[in-house]
């Protein structure tokens, strides 16, 4: 294979798989960490919403995207902790806090553009120039580095694991299962807004209603998928995001006959593919034991 | 010198005194027995040593020093540590991960190697013989579980170890074990302060035992000075017997009799409903017999008894015959096996046996709701249940003697009163019994013995499953021992010895 192939086969394959999946590895990491605290996180979507919707604002606002990758990520701790002083300080069902937190953010976004923007629903493009080229990947990267290491080789990972294994043995070992659920739970916040930032200001040019699509929950069925560990997360991630880039290569492409195939019954692949996917991946459950559960 | 000690240490919630007056003390490097009937606050008394629950009125002495203890945290800061009944470990996690945890080596990243040769080393000093560090919990025996939970108290530096019902799951060989382990912890300066409901544990291995009976001390006993019927004696307020007493008869001749309940190589393979798979189990029940099903817990006795009771929910999953009466009960249901005459006791009576937001009368009625004796045209008597329940009340003792209170607010005994007077209730002729003294007083436990030997006397048919041996061995007529999902061996009433039967739970040959 001489050099041209190669980077042909990396600027068609590679990086579209790697660009796709970016906004998963984020959101499912994040969903990781949460869930192996012992706190059931459907609430990605949402996070990754406000993040997207902020990034892109800040972006607009500031002209960095850099800076305004880091206020996603922050507005999803913010939305993360109302989440967080509901399952944990009120004690609300788990479920329905993050349906709330959903429903939120998928309101709260169009109010403010409607407001900043006079546009129900999305902000103004982002200028060339203040877009991100290929920072996210390396970041991505980074994140996953640093997840893996935290999460297997340092004593806030195994902390934070207990939490969500077996929060009574953490408990009489005398560290807070509340801390590290919080810890968790902003995690996700952060990390699920980064994931929301990278949709706005690196896979597109602003933000637009809705723009997250259900990716939150994607990242979820891959933490389910990657068994709660973060390679196999990765991976997993990995796997919906070569689905989304076939998905978006297919699109258009005629396959028989004289015809495209109807773009809307390509775009179902992705979401086929999950269901597929998870329904044959439940075998024994890996899910933290405490998952859930509250005192 | 006393490592605990406690000076009238009282702890009430709301009205009802948990700990009242509770004075006691435990020398150290001691082996300190506490006992009493369930409720008689015993563990009230351990949690208020542990932190959970601050003492209302009293001091708490260590080392013959006053102390303040409000907090887990505090407890462990004073040495004092914990094996709960059930155990505090993460199954998933490696068992090194499991001891360290909350003190681990290394600033930020764990330092895997420096604990290992800590862990080394508390295995060498008390010649634990245990070095399976980076294995995962859930790949150990129930034994060795609890030797990484008291390893993980010594890594901890605790001094004084509670251990509450440390033998409840373990084989007659992992309880000497455990002793011997217990006798170097002492021997190491440590003090050890033994729960249990097993007199002749207590008798055996203690060198001081107080005894508890409604929230206040009854006395403390040296070991060498009491025997298992004052210790009874205290516990219970009066004087009870161990071994059955009544009248065990023999029919003349049962070998002939045809079998009531059947099992023919049935074989059940792992799966989502079941983690212990059967492999092969044959077993026949006559009339005026009880068999006693032993083994350790997981061996496939809890399956055996999931078919049994329901074995319509196991039809594409087993291979094999189960007869009732010599015909074929594959598509039974519960409730249709009740009506062919068989009665069960569930393993476990909150979850399987009882609705503890309804009251006694609604609770009786669970399983019988189409008994012709409680139904008039379809229509369920509550009245005529009612009158059956306060009748039950009275032959099985069963208290408050109130038909209208909620399950949930009885004692463990009592609830398991009502659930034996439930299933003898349509006159059963095979009884599926387990665990029937679980969690019972002993006074209850007397009587709960009496009714399962009478149904015998009467020509039932009684299966019994028990985690304690000497409760197999006292009502038996035969005991089969289930070891990895088959059924290891065999024995006749004369051959019962709990040491060879306890082999035979562990895997070995009769």
């Amino acid at each position: 294979m001489d050099e041209s192939q190669f980077e042909h086969i990396l600027s068609t394959w590679v990086l579209p798989v790697l660009r796709v999946s970016t906004p998963l590895i984020f959101a499912a990491l994040g969903g990781m960490w949460c869930e192996r605290s012992g706190i059931v996180q459907i609430g990605l979507e949402g996070f990754m919403l406000v993040g997207a919707f902020f990034g892109a604002v800040s972006t607009l606002y500031f002209s960095n995207p850099y800076l305004g990758f880091l206020i996603a990520g922050i507005a999803g701790v913010m939305l993360s902790l109302l989440f967080g002083l509901g399952v944990l300080k009120f004690r609300a069902n788990q479920i329905v806090a993050a349906t709330a937190t959903n429903l939120f953010a998928l309101g709260v976004t169009p109010f403010f553009s409607k407001i900043w923007y006079d546009s129900t629903g999305s902000t103004a493009p982002i200028p060339t120039e203040s877009q991100f080229k290929v920072a996210p990947l390396y970041l991505m990267g980074l994140t996953v580095l640093i997840s893996t290491i935290l999460f297997h080789y340092s004593k806030f990972g195994l902390r934070l694991r207990f939490a969500g294994e077996h929060p009574k043995a953490l408990e009489s070992a005398g560290v807070s299962v509340l801390n590290k659920r919080w810890q968790g739970i902003m995690i996700s916040g952060f990390l699920a807004g980064l994931a929301g930032g990278t949709l706005s200001i690196y896979l597109s040019s602003s933000f637009i209603r809705n723009m997250s699509s259900g990716r939150g929950f994607i990242a979820l069925a891959a933490v389910i998928l990657g068994k709660w560990k973060p390679i196999p997360t990765v991976l997993a991630c990995l796997l919906f995001g070569i689905t989304e880039a076939v998905q978006i290569r297919l699109q258009g492409v005629v396959l028989w006959g004289s015809e495209p195939v109807p773009v809307q019954w390509i775009q179902i692949l992705p979401y086929l593919i999950t269901i597929v996917v998870l329904a044959g991946a439940v075998g024994r459950s890996y899910a933290p034991k405490g998952l859930g559960q509250v005192e | 010198m006393n490592a605990i000690e406690f000076k009238k240490v009282s702890k009430q919630f709301g009205a009802f005194f948990a700990n009242k007056d509770v004075s006691f003390a435990v020398a150290k490097a001691s082996i300190h027995g506490l006992i009493g009937e369930n409720g008689a606050g015993k563990s009230t008394a351990m949690k208020v040593l542990f932190g959970i629950h601050p003492p209302d009125l009293g001091e708490i002495w260590v080392n013959d020093q006053p102390v303040k203890i409000h907090h887990p945290i505090h407890a462990m800061k004073h040495k004092i540590g914990m094996v709960h009944q059930h155990f505090m470990l993460a199954e998933n996690e490696s068992v090194l991960s499991n001891i360290i945890l909350g003190q681990e080596t290394g600033r930020f990243f764990i330092d895997r190697k420096q604990a290992v040769s800590e862990l080394d080393a508390i295995s060498k000093k008390y010649e634990l013989g245990f070095n399976k560090w980076n294995v995962p919990v859930s790949a150990l025996s129930v034994g060795d579980q609890q030797k990484v939970e008291i390893i993980k108290l010594l890594y901890q530096k605790s001094e004084v170890l509670i251990l509450d019902e440390p033998t409840a799951a373990l084989t007659p060989q992992e309880v000497q074990a455990l002793f011997v382990n217990i006798q170097k912890l002492k021997q190491e300066g440590n003090t050890i302060i033994l729960i249990s409901h097993k007199l002749k544990e207590v008798l055996k291995f203690t060198d001081s035992v107080t005894v508890m009976r409604r929230g206040e001390i009854v006395g403390t006993r040296k070991t060498s000075e009491t025997n298992e019927d004052e210790l009874a004696e205290m516990m219970v307020g009066r004087k009870i017997s161990f071994t059955y007493q009544g009248e065990r008869k023999v029919l003349a001749n049962t070998s002939n009799l045809k079998p009531v309940l059947e099992v023919k190589n049935l074989s059940i393979a792992a799966s989502a409903m079941t983690h212990e798979p059967l492999v092969d189990v044959s077993l026949a029940l006559k009339p005026n017999e009880i068999v006693g099903i032993a083994g350790v817990q997981g061996n496939g006795q809890t399956t055996l008894l999931r078919f049994l009771s329901n074995p319509a929910a196991f039809s594409r999953k087993c291979s094999g015959e189960y007869q009732i009466q010599g015909k074929s009960a594959l598509r039974e249901t519960p409730l249709s096996l009740r009506h062919k005459g068989v009665g069960l006791i569930p393993e476990d009576r909150i979850a399987e046996g009882l609705l503890l937001h309804q009251d006694m009368v609604e609770n009786f009625l669970l399983g019988q709701h189409q008994d012709e004796r409680y139904l008039k045209h379809g229509v369920l008597q509550r009245g005529i249940a009612r009158e059956q329940v306060v009748k039950k009340i009275s032959d099985f003792d069963i208290r408050p003697n109130h038909p209208g209170i909620w399950t949930g607010r009885m004692s463990g005994g009592n609830q398991q009163k009502l659930v034996i007077a439930r299933a003898l209730d349509p006159n059963p002729k095979i009884l599926l019994t387990a665990h029937p003294t679980r969690g019972v007083d002993v006074g209850a436990i007397e009587k709960i013995h009496d009714s399962i030997i009478r149904e015998r006397n009467q020509g039932k048919s009684v299966l019994l499953f028990s985690a304690e041996l000497d409760e197999l061995i006292d009502l038996s007529d035969r005991i089969l021992v289930f070891f990895d999902g088959r059924i290891q061996g065999e024995f006749a009433r004369n051959e019962f010895d709990a040491w060879n039967i306890g082999r035979v739970m562990g895997g070995g040959q009769k």
